[in-house]
């Protein structure tokens, strides 16, 4: 059954590299996946604080689309994106007043409303669904490779849409030690990267980065790894510049090295800090 | 008689099973464990070895607000259980269905998960117990992914351990050596996330007496206590965590909401906040303070029994009939509203399900069996050894030989277990067939045993001064595996029991009416139990009002059910033939035993009433303290919460928009009165509520030193604070102040979240000031002759157990007297009181003078030297005929304290059980033995 796959806004322009890794990890493992048609802005970055209906409805139209194109599961890689449409589901289905009212609202304008049969994921459970076959797959064990993963503040919040332990989530340092890298213990996982005052308040994300960047460090590890752009992001571009950056990964993208696929070194040029010194050095690349 | 199940592994299963049984039903205990269990202490190491010597591992848990090992106690009560006849223990088992008859219950159990069994019983009792939440949920302490953090249990069995084995506290990691502790509280307890807003009432005692144990053991490790408030409303408990920061644990409000692992040091890192200021410090081990949740088994036997629960699972229980569940015939000794109970709450619950299930089956027969016994001819001493207790110290049977050689020493028995039922029967046989006189027993650690073994020894006609027990387990703490030393002591001990003389008991009459001081509620509870026994009872009010405080203010603090209890509770009161009230009535003097009391009461009309009575009930609750600051009398607008009640219920007080203060902790917890007033807070917030909902534009402040809201309750705390009340906390270095500003009141508060002073301009001021036991209750304690606390609370014997009887005898405390309780406390204790009364009410005559002093009348010169010196005043010149001019001590009412024989200049008095002979050839043989130490 083929998966509908919703970019969002990111993964065009700032993540391409985990579009990219994304899609050649899911086609080496033959699992089905098409961008869907004519997907529009879910209200993560800006739209979702200024009213609930219209978050409701931005979201609910994505999930008609899909409903009405056969698709019975739809993932979405990015963690903000996932989490509104998880929620407006949820929503839908325990009924909340204002979801409702732009259900209707979809009914008279699309002529279609959300019939709640959609299962919504994050290629991270997609994933673990098929270590078997991701085990099969691994080439060039990452033996060498020392990682903390980290989930940030989106996947396994408000408990509602976690899948996954909220405290200590598990699911990426499974997928992780499926490419033989030695997935490092430490106390970070979903604490916060002040990612969302990158922009505001830039000094404070500068401070929190950081003290993530040295407790990586710290727990041993050579690199981080999300599952999210804004992390990614975030994690790069406001680590403290005047010491020794730490690289930072999207899991599809080692999953993809652990396979060696052909375009790895493409996904890898695209990144803020330069990750090649370390694969170099790991023999990995 | 009725067959009764009860189901539960601990110490109120076991309890009631014992009291049942003593009032003639024969009783199934069902539990699923293969050992006792229970909560208060740790017996699953050991399941198919002796319980009692090579369980080294006993740790002594959750007792609330006391500190000491409560093995010995469940070792005794699974004892007695084991060896009587009306109790049978179903072990491993659980119930699997039952089928509701007319008069009883069709109960099948899975009989150890091999067979099924089918039971026909007429009451059921639920006691199976709480459980403890498993942290590992709140994955935000890192419970089981950081080894450095551990539970509380966990922490009472390193600390036991290290105690046991005299080694320094080490961690779990890497056996570092613990310099730096942290306590968490509130983990699972008051929490959404976990489906548990309730408060579970027992952890900040546990905490406390872990940190004192600790520092007792270790003093340089330092402990940091990290809470939201401290649940301390129990008599004393205040007195723990006050020792335990005198020991100089750090107690820290904050709330802490993540702990942090160093990957390399696997030290702990939290980050807390004190006096605003965001500090961060690393501790070697933390220590979670869990909560409490429902039995797990709770959701399966409600579903077969068909009984209800309550939101968190909880058998639902209602106030005031706190042992019933929905159904007829099926009772709990479980708590809805306060979730975990302590010891003491257990045991008085355990006596209110125990009336409760007699009354249900209308049955109950006070077993007395008479006991004759041996004329004694030829002394033939015979020694029982527990070979467990042997094996522990690696002794062998050698012993036996050496034990043998002892002169006047005619049998030596060894055999394992010698507490079990089997062997029980093998002691008595061995009695008979041998003709034994004097036992001496040599078991383990179980002083209680020694009980046991007397009650089956005089089953056999052995009075019990001539039993006794050599403690071998001092040999083994002394770690001086010496068995010389043991026959030492072995022949030490039997010089003992060859000089003793069997104990004489008299049988002295009872009166059975009872009196009960102070027409409280609790007062008027114990006096229907009595009735219910056909006690006559006489109740002696002061004022001219019955019912007390929760009278006076039912209609404020009662729900409309909860009222018409109450009204019921008059009328029954009123109608009953067996009770007289007498109101403006006080005690003036008071002598006598237990059994016979003489009293004498002043009446309104200045007269005095003689009565005589078997037991009192002392009841006089407590009254309300008049502040002394605030402006309280000096402004109509700020009033108490009494005054305030009344007020509040009326619609009109809160037509208009105001400001309303409360100011908590008036005259309590300070250096005056450092205890709890206990129903302040929740008064104050169920009328808080009451105020807002009627008017949500109403403004709210309850200023407080503490919020006590355990159990349950913490839920009224939390509704208050969703409507909007505010919470403000201070300390006695900051007190509110309060100026009077045109027709306001001008209140300015210290505010510990903007750590700045606020001004607050009230409408109205409502003090919740301290209860106070009654002003008379130092005055009657001494009439009576019993304890009072520097506050005017009267004291119990002991802690948990006894929470009741003076050690006089006869004497007893119900309610709010004892301790400030809840209404529905107040239930329970005042029950448990009636039934311990009613044990010495039901017969006729109570069997007394166990230790007692003797007169010689032919050396008596009636000197008068110790009708002087006795403190009971017992002796008395006799006037008989037959002991003209000579002291006569009566054997009912000696206490046996040796004053009168030491100090008599003639030696004409000797006490029992320390004759001069005897104490003689005890010294002798101590000197020839050498100089190891004595085990008497």
């Amino acid at each position: 059954m083929k998966i509908a796959l919703y970019p969002g806004c990111s993964l065009n322009s700032t993540a391409k590299e985990y579009k990219m890794s994304l899609i050649d990890v899911f086609r080496e493992l033959a699992i089905p996946l098409k961008e869907l048609d004519e997907w529009s802005c879910c209200s993560a970055s800006a739209g979702h604080s200024t009213d609930p209906f219209l978050t409701y409805a931005l979201c609910l139209r994505n999930l008609v689309i899909a409903e009405n194109e056969g698709y019975s599961e739809i993932t979405l890689p990015c963690a903000a994106c996932y989490n509104l449409l998880k929620s407006a589901h949820n929503a839908i289905v325990n009924e909340v007043p204002e979801a409702l009212e732009a259900n209707q609202e979809l009914q008279k304008i699309m002529k279609s409303f959300y019939k709640k049969t959609l299962n919504i994921s994050h290629p991270l459970e997609v994933l673990a669904r098929v270590e078997n076959k991701i085990i099969d797959k691994v080439k060039n064990p990452l033996s060498s490779l020392k990682v903390v993963p980290y989930y940030g503040c989106l996947l396994t919040r408000p408990r509602e849409v976690a899948f996954d332990n909220v405290e200590q989530p598990v699911l990426m340092d499974n997928l992780l030690k499926l490419t033989k890298a030695e997935v490092k213990k430490w106390s970070y996982k979903t604490d916060c990267c002040s990612g969302s005052l990158s922009v505001a308040n830039t000094p404070q994300a500068e401070k929190s980065t950081s003290l993530l960047a040295e407790k990586a460090r710290q727990a041993g590890a050579d690199a981080i790894v999300t599952a999210c752009p804004l992390c990614q992001m975030t994690l790069e571009s406001r680590q403290d510049k005047d010491i020794q950056q730490i690289p930072i990964f999207y899991f599809t993208e080692l999953i993809a090295l652990s396979f060696s696929l052909d375009n790895c070194k493409t996904y890898f040029e695209k990144h803020l800090i330069n990750p090649f010194s370390l694969l170099n050095k790991l023999q990995l690349i | 008689m009725a067959d009764i199940l009860i189901i539960g592994s601990g110490i109120a299963a076991y309890t009631s099973a014992l009291e049942l049984s003593h009032a003639g039903h024969s009783v199934y205990i069902l539990s699923k464990e293969d050992h006792i269990g229970g909560k208060i202490a740790d017996f699953s190491k050991d399941t198919n070895s002796c319980p009692f010597v090579e369980n080294q591992t006993i740790a002594a848990l959750y007792l609330g607000g006391s500190i000491h090992a409560s093995a010995t106690i469940l070792s005794s009560l699974y004892l007695q259980v084991i060896n009587n006849p009306s109790i049978k223990l179903i072990s491993n088992s659980k119930l699997v269905s039952s089928l509701e008859k007319t008069d009883s219950f069709e109960v099948k159990i899975d009989l150890n998960k091999q067979k099924e069994i089918s039971l026909n019983v007429e009451a059921i009792l639920l006691a199976q117990g709480f459980e403890i939440f498993d942290p590992t949920e709140k994955g935000e302490y890192g419970y089981s992914y950081y080894k450095n953090v551990i539970t509380s249990t966990e922490y009472e069995k390193l600390l036991f351990e290290s105690k046991q084995s005299l080694k320094p506290l080490t961690r779990p990691s890497d056996k570092k050596k613990i310099e730096k502790i942290a306590f968490i509280q509130c983990v699972g307890s008051r929490d959404t996330t976990t489906n548990s807003e309730f408060c579970s009432s027992i952890c900040c005692m546990y905490s406390a007496k872990e940190v004192i144990l600790t520092k007792e053991y270790e003093n340089k490790v330092d402990i940091a206590v990290f809470y939201l408030d401290l649940r301390e409303c129990s008599k004393n408990f205040y007195s723990l965590t006050e020792k335990a920061q005198q020991l100089n644990a750090r107690y820290i409000k904050s709330m802490i909401s993540t702990v942090k692992e160093d990957p390399i040091t696997e030290n702990l890192s939290i980050k807390y906040l004190q006096e605003n200021i965001i500090q961060e410090e690393n501790f070697d081990l933390v220590v979670l303070a869990t909560g409490v949740r429902a039995n797990q088994d709770n959701k399966s036997l409600a579903e077969i029994l068909k009984i209800e629960l309550d939101e968190f699972d909880f058998i639902k229980t209602s106030p005031l009939n706190p042992t019933a569940t929905n159904r007829k015939g099926i009772f709990t000794i479980s708590s809805s509203e306060k979730k975990a109970l302590e010891v003491a709450e257990t045991m008085a619950l355990v006596s209110t399900a125990t009336n409760k299930i007699n009354k249900f089956l209308s049955s109950e027969k006070i077993i007395t069996k008479p006991r004759p016994e041996k004329e004694n001819i030829q002394q033939n001493i015979g020694v029982f050894v527990c070979k467990n207790a042997l094996n522990t110290l690696n002794i062998d049977d050698e012993i036996i030989k050496e034990l043998k050689n002892i002169p006047d020493v005619s049998h030596v028995f060894i055999d394992e277990k010698i507490c079990t039922p089997e062997k029980i029967s093998s002691f008595q046989k061995n009695i008979e067939e041998h003709d034994l006189t004097n036992i001496l027993i040599a078991p383990c650690t179980l002083k209680p045993a020694l009980n046991m073994f007397r009650q089956k020894a005089a089953e056999k006609g052995i009075n019990s001064a001539l039993v006794d027990s050599i403690d071998i387990f001092n040999l083994y703490l002394a770690k001086n595996n010496d068995i010389l030393k043991f026959i030492s002591n072995t022949k030490k001990a039997i010089t003992n029991l060859k000089n003793s003389k069997p104990l004489r008991y008299n049988a002295a009459p009872v009166i059975q009416k009872a009196l009960i001081i102070g027409a409280s509620f609790s007062g008027l509870i114990a006096a229907l139990k009595l009735a219910e026994k056909n006690i006559p009872t006489i109740i002696i009010e002061k004022t001219d009002y019955i019912g007390g405080y929760v009278f006076k203010n039912k209609d404020y603090i009662f729900s409309a059910q909860e009222n018409e209890f109450a009204a019921n509770l008059l009328e029954k009161i009123k109608e009953n033939e067996f009770i007289e009230i007498i109101t403006e009535a006080k005690l003036i003097s008071f002598k006598g035993r237990q059994g016979y009391f003489k009293c004498d009461i002043l009446l309104k009309d200045q007269s005095i009433k003689k009565h005589e009575c078997g037991a009192v009930i002392v009841s006089t609750g407590t009254e309300s303290f008049i502040p002394n600051e605030y402006l309280y009398g000096k402004n109509s607008n700020i009033l108490t919460l009494n005054d305030a009640l009344p007020l509040i219920n009326d619609v009109s007080f809160t037509n208009e928009n105001k400001i309303y203060v409360f100011i908590q902790c008036v005259g309590s917890r300070d250096n005056n009165k450092p205890y709890c007033s206990r129903s302040c807070c929740l008064d104050s917030i169920k009328n808080a509520i009451k105020i807002k909902e009627r008017n949500p534009e109403t403004s709210i402040y309850i200023i407080a030193k503490t919020i006590q809201t355990p159990g349950q309750l913490e839920l009224e705390y939390k509704k208050a604070r969703k409507l909007g009340i505010i919470f403000i906390f201070y300390t006695d270095d900051k007190k509110p102040i309060i100026e009077e500003q045109n027709e306001k009141l001008s209140l300015t508060v210290f505010d510990h979240v903007l750590n700045k002073n606020i001004e607050i301009y009230s409408d109205k001021v409502i003090l919740a000031s301290a209860q106070i036991p009654s002003a008379d209750a130092k005055e009657l304690a001494d009439i009576l002759n019993i304890q009072a606390d520097k506050y005017g609370f009267l004291s119990e014997t002991h802690g948990e157990f006894h929470t009741i009887a003076s050690p006089l005898g006869g004497i007893f405390v119900a309610g709010s007297a004892h301790e400030i309780k809840t209404v529905t406390d107040c239930i329970s204790h005042a029950t448990y009181i009636a039934n311990r009364a009613l044990r010495l009410l039901v017969k006729p005559y109570i069997l007394l003078g166990f230790t007692t002093a003797d007169v010689d009348t032919d050396k008596c010169a009636a000197c008068l030297t110790c009708v002087r010196q006795c403190p009971y005043n017992v002796p008395q010149i006799s006037r008989d005929k037959k002991e003209m001019g000579a002291a006569y001590i009566d054997p009912t009412e000696c206490r046996g304290c040796g004053i009168c024989t030491a100090k008599c200049p003639n030696k004409a008095i000797s006490l029992h059980s320390y004759e001069d002979e005897k104490i003689f050839q005890m010294i002798n043989k101590a000197l020839e033995e050498g100089s190891y130490e004595t085990t008497f």
